[in-house]
């Protein structure tokens, strides 16, 4: 398992569960030009696993995003990355 | 500041993704993600959404040029790509930022920082969205 970046604060990096195994963690990465936030259409994306709605920890207990079920039933939904740092996005 | 909604919290009171409100009113909204697919959702498609054309910019890179062109009238921002590397795409601080004028189906590019002359032996271009 990989750990979440920090910075000099120790304050951790936007980081979610690798897709291909949400037991691991991606740190996502941004473009060093303009910033701007890696993302991938992941609207083909099987379902890997939840976590139980739980946010995965990496070894030093920092945590990966997760957010609320778009069905509006306020289920917790841990975010998946890919290995390149890419955040899944689906367009509303 | 405004007290609206508390971020979601896990079984072990981590907190869920959340941001302000883009009516600028301080009012905090969660995130929300496909419970099927993970994905997170977004109001525009993945790397910027739109569909468009690439087109060759035109100009000699030489580690002092700042102009360029592309044959087209671009009806707003654009991505500019050169040696492999998406850069800046508006105005800014930032080495690759640019500023540029339309007239009729030409669109006049000027860099900030002239492009290193290590990279005219690479593509130059720029995506323009429909």
């Amino acid at each position: 398992m990989s750990n979440i970046a920090l910075d000099e604060n120790t304050r951790n990096g936007g980081s979610c569960a690798l897709n291909t195994n949400p037991l691991m963690i991606s740190n996502i990465t941004f473009n060093p030009a303009n910033h701007g936030m890696s993302v991938i259409d992941g609207t083909g994306q099987v379902d890997n696993g939840n976590h139980n709605g739980n946010a995965v920890l990496d070894e030093n207990g920092r945590s990966t995003w997760f957010g609320l079920s778009s069905a509006g039933n306020g289920q917790r939904i841990i975010v998946y990355a890919n290995s390149s740092g890419a955040v899944l996005i689906e367009k509303i | 500041m405004s007290t609206g909604a508390n971020a979601p919290l896990d079984e072990n009171t981590r907190n869920g993704l959340f941001g302000l409100s883009s009516a600028n009113d301080g009012t905090r909204v969660d995130a929300w993600v496909n419970p099927v697919t993970h994905a997170l959702l977004t109001e525009s498609s993945s790397g910027g959404g739109g569909t468009g054309t690439w087109w060759k910019v035109n100009g000699i890179i030489n580690g002092t040029n700042k102009v360029f062109t592309i044959a087209t009238g671009a009806a707003s921002d654009f991505i500019l790509q050169a040696g492999g590397q998406i850069q800046a795409q508006t105005v800014g601080a930032d080495m690759w930022a640019y500023s540029y004028t339309v007239s009729g189906s030409v669109t006049t590019i000027t860099y900030v920082t002239a492009p290193d002359g290590s990279l005219s032996t690479q593509p130059h271009q720029a995506f323009v969205i429909s």
